[in-house]
């Protein structure tokens, strides 16, 4: 009961009039900086950082953990509406969620995101409350190897995303793997394939590539294939999923809550393997996986609830460790400390009220996240009805601004308009973006995490299959790869014996 | 030609017109360039310092974020800048680190001079809260008995951490097997996970858990023992006065060919900065120590430090061809 006394004690303070207004705040900008494709939530965080300075450090701390979970709520917007990916995690609502726009359905996938959002950030603030403690212990036990075996397992993945052609799949695979391999090589400290260059030193940006591939490349194709624009205006008639799509979409939201939860608490950053995750296990599991891709709504709430799910997992090894996940948490801990405030196993101990004032903030903002955003779907759909020759050259200002605010950096502008050339070429020709950007996300930390636990184990493999949580994720990944074969080998069994 | 004429002219008006230039210095916004992403602990630094410089410039200085390359970017454009004084770069010991691991490194530290030294952060070898070494004697007397047995991270390959190992290695006599994670945050779950047996931490990311019990502080890469953990021995007083000198340091460069007179106006705003104790304070909290040093003694640290870790890296072949 003890957990309940801080608990209540934390609605005490964010019931607060000024707390309560902060979390508003937050929410709100996190929202509009989620919806602008690009500007996240680390730039968001770092430009109002100075201004907190003179706030009480829990009304600071409950706005800026607001913009972070806010923005995962809008991100998902622009994919549906322009298939430009807010972020990273969103290019797997792209996939299904776009589609479903262009069936003039952007309504029920706008609402079954928020909807999705809400029921995951419900359920993770629940979990963050109750498991805190033993999650941050398991989070410590993911060494290398353990990231290895889960990267392996995310490749998997890699094979149900593709909807297409296996080849073609296996080739846009192969160039996420060279593109990712770009940069300072992070066991030896070698230069690959950076030419000399500076501005390869760092690798090439997943942001710059993922909205040159999907945004940037989407308009090109709509100029040319010219006006289809009866399909976005239709019917309009639900803005809100129906009793069908809920029921199409409960155990999706659930399961997809519980992978990106799981995948956020891990520091060593899995939160973006959560939400292909969930796209790829909804696959596994459908009735009709051939439908993914076409428009299907459980394959936009499974993976919008794992993003969600997943930036609130990662305020536990944020605040019971002092461990960050992800460059917005990076910034939030630099925040805690500017307050005084030491994330780590003291804080609980040291800062009852900005630990339970900061967990219970995050429930009420989850439910005005949702009143913020139901009455949005309407604007949101509204902009489709926007004449195409003054919508495009705003969604290419708004990339423009949104790649050059994450390091002022024309490099990466360019970047963006090289890969929206090639990913113009790729939809032309059949290939899919998808399995380049999970592929480029998972080969560098695969890489590292391989090598690492070769250094650990002296060179031997066998470190894989000793340590109890990488043989688990180790063997289902064998499982899932070995699945399809089984069932062929059955049917040819049965086929002979027939 | 071209090229010739303008080098030409700039010349001419700096020797003509040199002195009265100076004294009106600044006539515009001084920018300084920080090489990492807005809200990371060398931005905070940065924007620290710049708020006191301010109330003691004519005119404004404002902080500019240009990332890449790991610092490199901005280094590098600054070095290049025109040398006036209205482009300055938030300089770290990892500016001088890719001037020695990287032959190919763009700029050189002869391109910078060297206005003031601000901050610096101490190191410490940590151990998890139950691990079976207590002293620092422990796990060097663990590490001698199994060569390269002992697997000690750092938060990266070149960072100012793999240079303090090597340090250690070479001054202790050991052996271990050294693995790189990716940043604070990997090498910090290395240590509790008990993925590998020690590592060389920043003092910040390692603070809560040595207190919290954790983790376990075996010693301090300085010559004094800070106020923070008083019973946290150093490796100077260990007997290793090699290992026992190496942190992180921050500081400010501008281009070299800056006018003394420009060089001199900065330096005293930045000093009397340097002495509020508002930096002081908030410099604290985010887990640096202040540590003024002056233009003068401030580039002889900055040569000397390029020296020294050349040496480092030049014996543990940790030079990039």
């Amino acid at each position: 009961m003890e957990i309940l006394d801080s608990v209540l004690h934390g609605f005490q303070i964010v019931l607060q009039p000024a707390n309560l207004f902060y979390c508003f705040l937050g929410c709100l900008v996190g929202t509009l900086v989620g919806v602008l494709p690009g500007l996240g939530a680390p730039a968001a965080i770092a430009l109002l950082l100075p201004g907190t300075f003179h706030m009480s450090p829990v009304s600071a701390t409950i706005m800026l953990a607001g913009i972070y979970y806010g923005s995962m709520y809008g991100g998902s917007t622009t994919s549906i509406l322009v298939n430009i990916p807010g972020e990273t995690a969103s290019v797997v609502t792209c996939l299904d969620g776009y589609k479903m726009a262009r069936q003039g359905r952007a309504g029920p996938a706008l609402g079954i995101s928020a909807f999705g959002s809400f029921i995951a950030g419900t359920i993770g603030v629940f979990i963050l409350v109750f498991l805190s403690p033993p999650l941050a212990n398991l989070a410590i036990k993911f060494g290398p190897p353990e990231y290895f075996s889960l990267m392996i397992l995310g490749l998997t993945i890699l094979t149900f995303l593709t909807k297409g052609s296996m080849v073609k799949g296996l080739i846009m695979a192969c160039l996420g793997l060279i593109l990712g391999s770009i940069g300072t090589d992070a066991i030896s400290g070698m230069y690959r394939f950076t030419f000399n260059q500076l501005i390869l030193y760092d690798g090439i940006g997943l942001v710059p590539v993922t909205m040159g591939l999907f945004g940037v490349s989407e308009v090109l194709l709509q100029i040319e294939e010219g006006v289809k624009r009866e399909i976005f205006q239709t019917s309009f008639k639900g803005l809100l999923p129906t009793f069908k799509d809920w029921m199409d979409c409960k155990w999706a939201m659930l399961r997809g809550t519980l992978i990106g939860f799981f995948l956020g608490i891990l520091p060593g950053g899995g939160a973006v393997v959560a939400s292909f995750a969930s796209y790829g296990l909804e696959k596994k599991l459908s009735k009709h996986p051939e439908k993914f891709g076409t428009g299907v709504i459980e394959a936009v709430a499974g993976p919008e609830s794992a993003n969600n799910a997943g930036s609130t997992g990662a305020f536990i090894p944020l605040l019971t460790l002092g461990l960050p996940s992800n460059v917005a948490t990076a910034i939030l801990l630099g925040a805690f400390m500017i307050y005084g405030l030491q994330p780590g196993p003291l804080l609980i101990k040291n800062h009852p009220d900005v630990f339970w004032g900061v967990i219970s903030s995050m429930y009420l903002g989850n439910v005005m996240l949702l009143i913020l955003n139901l009455p949005l779907i309407g604007i949101w759909v509204k902009f489709l009805k926007i004449p195409y020759a003054i919508l495009f050259p705003f969604i290419l200002l708004f990339s423009l601004i949104g790649v050059y605010s994450l390091n002022n950096s024309v490099a990466e502008i360019v970047i963006m308009a090289g890969c929206g050339i090639l990913g113009y070429l790729m939809k032309k020709f059949d290939y899919e973006g998808a399995p380049l950007i999970l592929a480029m996300v998972l080969g560098p930390m695969m890489e590292n995490a391989l090598r690492q636990s070769l250094m650990i184990s002296r060179g031997s493999f066998l470190i894989f299959f000793t340590r109890p949580i990488s043989l688990i994720l180790f063997g289902t990944a064998i499982i899932l790869l070995l699945l399809p074969l089984l069932g062929k080998f059955r049917r040819k069994i049965t086929m002979a014996a027939g | 030609m071209k090229k010739a004429i303008s080098i030409l002219t700039v010349l001419f008006l700096s020797v003509g017109a040199g002195v009265a230039w100076a004294v009106d210095y600044p006539t515009k916004p001084i920018t300084i360039f920080v090489g990492y992403s807005a809200g990371g602990a060398t931005d905070t630094a940065a924007r620290i310092v710049t708020n006191q410089v301010n109330k003691h410039l004519e005119q404004p200085m404002v902080v500019n974020n240009k990332p890449g390359g790991g610092s490199a970017v901005a280094a590098d454009f600054v070095a290049k800048a025109k040398p006036d004084g209205y482009t300055l770069f938030n300089a770290t010991i990892t500016t001088v680190i890719q001037t020695v691991a990287n032959p190919n490194n763009p700029f050189k530290i002869s391109d910078f001079a060297p206005i003031v030294g601000l901050y610096n952060m101490p190191l410490v070898i940590v151990v998890k809260g139950d691990a079976k070494f207590n002293t620092i004697e422990d796990l060097i007397d663990f590490a001698k008995k199994n060569p390269n047995k002992l697997t000690v991270g750092t938060p990266g390959v070149n960072s100012v951490h793999h240079f303090g190992l090597e340090l250690l290695k070479k001054e202790a006599g050991i052996e271990v097997n050294h693995i790189p994670f990716q940043g604070d945050a990997p090498g910090v779950v290395g240590v509790m996970g008990g993925h590998v047996d020690a590592a060389f931490l920043g003092l910040v990311a390692v603070a809560e858990h040595i207190k919290g019990g954790t983790m376990k502080g075996l010693a301090m890469t300085t010559s004094k023992r800070v106020p923070q953990f008083p019973n946290l021995p150093t490796m100077a007083e260990k007997g290793f006065p090699k290992t026992g000198n190496i942190f992180s340091w921050g500081g400010v460069f501008a281009p070299s060919g800056t006018p003394a007179a420009v060089l001199e106006k900065l330096s005293i705003a930045y000093q009397k900065a340097a002495a509020s104790q508002e930096v002081v304070s908030q410099l604290e909290k985010v887990g640096f120590s202040a540590t003024y040093m002056g233009a003068k003694d401030f580039d002889h640290f900055v040569k000397e430090e390029h020296k020294r870790l050349m040496e480092i890296a030049q014996s543990a072949q940790m030079i990039k061809k």
